[in-house]
């Protein structure tokens, strides 16, 4: 039997229907709005969002077209006809820049779930075991935080791209975007494993938790009813700071080159582009603004969620 | 003094006045929200911001302490007001010896030379009851015990020997034989330098061991000032009265009870304060007047002030 | 005679200190939280634990819901030891025990959580012993919540939107929905105002009376556990000192401990002239007196009291002291 939902008692046969306050979500949705700057991170990921899935269908061009070539010719100003101009390829600045979103949010959430997933068992296990396995966990933790993370994946990435040469999988498409998301995901988790332990740490001892030991609640009920949820506020911050981190670097990941070229991202863009920065510097101020506008939106939205749902901060 | 909220203005405390005379100890009582600890903050100017002072006069021996600037008000703290607060953990600083932190308010106020100060910290230390002051002063505030804090926090208040000590809840935190202890070496030191003392406090016990005078706040206005053994014989304001009623006792006078007389309701917010009397809508006598009206002090016999339409105040429309 | 309900006989528990090293760590020491308590609770009755900071009065209470493992001792509840089986593994027979015990935390502002409607809260219990059906939950957490004297309406709020009083009748109802027969209060009052101690006060008496609750009651403040109390016990570093109708040990205490803490507390007439506070302080917990712990501070001392341990001794049901000198 699962418990009741957050928020709200089973619903009860005819005999007594109590008026029902807002929920814990609604209140914490009121404090996001309130909230100003975290209600603009909001809109800025909302608009990054919207613009990935509708790419396709507000992009003027198609994001391989040439055809530039043939009329403005390549590294063209801003016109009536290309509104960010096109670069150094002859593509559409703008489609380039708009079909550049699906792989950033790509990247964001599939570098920071892979991380999460990893970060918060780590560290819940560090931080709720204790003893021994604590002390094991935290330590591979450091490890991992000691490597120079940028410099190992920019080195795998590399020999990936080279050994997949021959093999089938060569053919796959996103292939070394893959890897890059990988890769981030598991050189990520530290931090989130260092937080999720402190957040277990701190609420094994909760009053309440106790309290939910003392009526006979089972370990499992514990944590996942009673610790996870208090403990997800910050890790939902920290993801949120993450997602916009994992963004940046495969940004620059991909323009110090090391990216996946066959893939459409800002960081490719900025690769691509950099050499004709002087001739035609819409071609990199787009993807440069793109890329600034959504990790700044995900900043945000951290702090406006951190403000947000923890209800014991007096105004 | 007011705290500036999104919904408005927050008035902390309003119309607060009392006095202190030479060598008296005044007591400053009341629950949470009631102001107490910002009078007593205010008093050395060291409110916290976003809260200010926004009317009013603080007269320290003939001087009106609002109209001084920062640097003379920092010559006068610790020198002439000096304050012991409620947590002796959090009041010293963990990474400076005691040693290093008395000297350092030696050295800023009376500029003595190191081997005066240390002279005159040693005996202060004998005065607060700490026998070994060489070892002590070498030691760091984790290492002693909440009541040796306490001790070093007053000898640390007195060491300028300041006309005016403000004690914020000095025993709150601590076990009641040593509160004892501490309450005991208050009342010496006391009388020794001839200090006049501010007690802020909760407990209806400490301020009847150690008050001359009793003020009793609630919702960020006094409500009743007096003669401590008159206020606690006979208190006049309702607040008082029920409060005192409703406390469990453990003196061996004290016939013990069914059910203790209780107070209904709760300590009102300072945003949404009721209108009128504060207490109205807890008090037991409360009338028509008392929730339009808000009482001003009257004084009656023997400079006892009440602040209740009940017992003789004015009202004013609130 | 009735047998009691509760019953603690020879409880201990120690921490040991360590000190780190690279792997590893060597004990050095050990703390004695609980040192050797017994005691018996009639049923219906209320026991007051009175002590200052270091006593162990709490350390007994978790140890005794296991909710820290007592090192050795035992713990009868209705005659049946409850150590074991709530160390053990079989989760149905330490179920039915945590249905006849429960306990009430200090803090109102902890001990709930704080993601959780309070009615969400009250029911859990229901949730976990499963031996209230589904659909009656609403209407067992809207009487729960009358019977403590808060409003049935309330129960989609959360704590945060209550005051601390309020919280702490939550506490209480919370710990009432398994319908237990023994309440253990941990300082229930200490973190209210003053105002609302009473409200909270009446309510355990009341609650008492109506559901023929037995209590244990923990708490510093002698006052509150005159009012509750019918027998109160006073702890000194681990152990009982004296045990005692309440009115007998506040009209005349026989350890000189007990006495020094009546005398500590401050009177209300400004007339009294105060006694002198009692010397010394609380000696460390790893650095015990050896003999009678509270020595170094004892007005009474005598050669006598370092060398042999006082054991508490008199009559179960009558008064006990543990002194070689009592008054």
């Amino acid at each position: 039997m699962s418990g009741v939902p957050a928020g709200q008692i089973a619903v009860p046969t005819a005999r007594r229907r109590l008026p029902r306050g807002p929920g814990n979500l609604r209140q914490g949705w009121d404090r996001l709005r309130r909230n100003r700057t975290g209600f603009l991170g909001l809109c800025l990921v909302t608009l990054v969002v919207l613009i990935a899935i509708l790419a396709p269908m507000i992009a003027p061009y198609a994001p391989n077209d040439q055809s530039a070539m043939l009329h403005f010719g390549a590294q063209a100003p801003p016109s009536a006809a290309h509104w960010f101009g096109t670069d150094r390829s002859g593509y559409d600045v703008l489609t380039r820049t708009l079909y550049g979103a699906p792989t950033a949010l790509l990247v964001g959430l599939g570098a920071m779930l892979i991380a999460a997933v990893i970060g918060v068992t780590v560290g819940a296990l560090a931080g709720y075991l204790g003893g021994f396995a604590d002390e094991l966990l935290m330590r591979a933790t450091e490890f991992f935080l000691v490597i120079p993370v940028f410099i190992v994946i920019l080195a795998v990435v590399r020999l990936f791209g080279v050994v997949v040469i021959g093999t089938p999988l060569e053919g796959l498409p996103f292939l070394k975007l893959d890897a890059i998301i990988v890769l981030l995901g598991l050189f990520g988790w530290p931090p989130l494993a260092r937080l999720a332990r402190a957040e277990f740490l701190r609420l094994k001892q909760a009053e309440f938790v106790e309290a939910a030991r003392c009526i006979g609640a089972r370990r499992r009920d514990i944590v996942f009813r009673h610790i996870l949820p208090n403990a997800l506020p910050s890790l939902v911050v920290v993801t949120a700071l993450g997602i916009g981190s994992a963004i940046l670097a495969e940004a620059m990941i991909s323009f110090l080159g090391f990216g996946d070229p066959k893939t459409i991202s800002w960081g490719q863009s900025l690769y691509f582009n950099y050499q004709v920065l002087r001739v035609a510097p819409w071609a990199v101020l787009a993807p440069g603004m793109a890329i600034f506008l959504t990790v700044l939106g995900f900043n945000l939205l951290a702090d406006g969620l951190s403000d947000a749902f923890n209800p014991r901060l007096k105004q | 003094m007011d705290f500036p909220s999104r919904a408005g203005a927050v008035r902390a405390i309003d119309d607060v006045a009392f006095t202190v005379g030479r060598q008296e100890t005044l007591g400053l009582v009341g629950e949470s929200g009631s102001g107490k600890t910002l009078s007593s903050l205010a008093v050395l100017r060291l409110v916290p911001p976003p809260a200010r002072i926004v009317a009013g006069r603080i007269v320290f021996e003939g001087q009106d302490l609002l109209t001084l600037n920062s640097a003379q008000m920092a010559a006068l703290r610790g020198r002439r007001i000096a304050m012991v607060f409620q947590n002796p953990a959090y009041s010293l600083n963990p990474i400076l010896s005691i040693g290093a932190q008395l000297t350092e308010i030696l050295a800023w106020h009376e500029k003595l030379p190191r081997r005066a100060a240390h002279d005159h910290i040693a005996e202060l230390l004998r005065l607060v009851g700490i026998t070994d002051a060489p070892a002590r002063l070498r030691q760091f505030p984790h290492e002693l015990s909440g009541g040796m804090k306490q001790r070093i926090c007053i000898a640390r208040a007195l060491l300028c020997h300041p006309a005016l000590l403000l004690a914020d809840e000095p025993t709150t935190n601590l076990d009641v034989t040593i509160q004892a202890q501490i309450l005991d070496l208050l009342q010496q030191l006391k009388d020794r330098f001839a200090t006049s003392m501010i007690l802020v406090t909760h407990d209806m016990g400490v301020v009847a061991r150690m008050a001359d005078r009793i003020s009793v706040m609630y919702a960020g206005t006094v409500c009743e000032t007096g003669n401590a053994a008159t206020l606690l014989r006979s208190p006049l304001h309702p607040y008082t009265r029920a409060l005192l009623e409703s406390m469990p006792r453990a003196d061996r006078s004290y016939q013990t009870v069914r059910s203790l007389p209780v107070i209904p309701g709760r300590i009102p917010s300072l945003a949404d304060p009721p209108a009128g009397c504060r207490f109205h809508p807890r008090c037991p006598e409360a009338e028509a007047d008392c929730r339009k009206l808000r009482p001003m002090p009257v004084t009656l016999g023997s400079g006892h002030v009440v602040s209740c339409l009940k017992r003789g105040s004015q009202g004013v429309l609130a | 005679m009735t047998p009691p309900v509760l019953a603690v006989e020879h409880l201990r528990k120690l921490y040991p200190v360590l000190r780190r090293r690279v792997f590893g760590a060597r004990t050095v020491g050990e703390i004695r939280a609980v040192d050797d308590v017994s005691f018996v609770v009639q049923p219906g009755e209320c026991l007051g634990l009175v002590g200052e900071s270091g006593c162990g009065k709490t350390t007994t209470a978790r140890a005794m819901l296991h909710l820290v493992p007592p090192t050795s001792g035992r713990v009868l509840l209705n005659g049946a030891d409850i150590v074991p089986i709530l160390a053990g593994t079989n989760r149905a027979a330490a179920l039915k025990i945590r249905r006849d015990v429960q306990y009430v935390f200090q803090d109102p502002y902890l001990s709930l959580n704080p993601r959780w409607s309070i009615g969400r809260t009250i029911a859990e219990p229901f949730r976990v012993h499963r031996h209230v059906p589904e659909q009656d939950w609403e209407d067992r957490v809207a009487d729960l919540l009358a019977m403590v004297g808060l409003e049935p309406d309330h129960a989609a709020r959360f704590p945060h939107e209550f005051s601390g009083g309020q919280r702490q009748r939550v506490g209480i109802a919370r710990a009432l929905a398994v319908s237990p027969r023994v309440l253990i209060c941990d300082e229930p009052v200490s973190s209210l105002d003053v105002s609302v101690r009473a409200q909270i006060l009446n309510l355990l008496v009341r609650l008492q009376e109506q559901l023929r609750l037995t209590y244990l009651y923990i708490s510093h403040d002698l006052a509150s556990v005159r009012f509750v109390s019918g027998r109160v016990a006073v702890m000194y570093l681990g152990r009982i000192v004296e045990l005692a109708n309440t009115e007998a040990l506040f009209d005349h205490p026989l350890h000189h401990y007990s006495r020094a803490l009546l005398q500590a507390i401050p009177v209300l007439d400004p007339a009294a002239t105060p006694a002198p506070p009692l010397r010394g302080e609380l000696p460390s917990a790893m650095d015990r007196p050896s003999g009678c712990a509270f020595r170094t501070r004892c007005p009474a001392a005598a050669p006598r009291c370092a060398a042999e341990q006082p054991v508490l001794t008199g009559s179960p049901n009558g008064r006990m002291v543990a002194c070689h000198y009592p008054r």
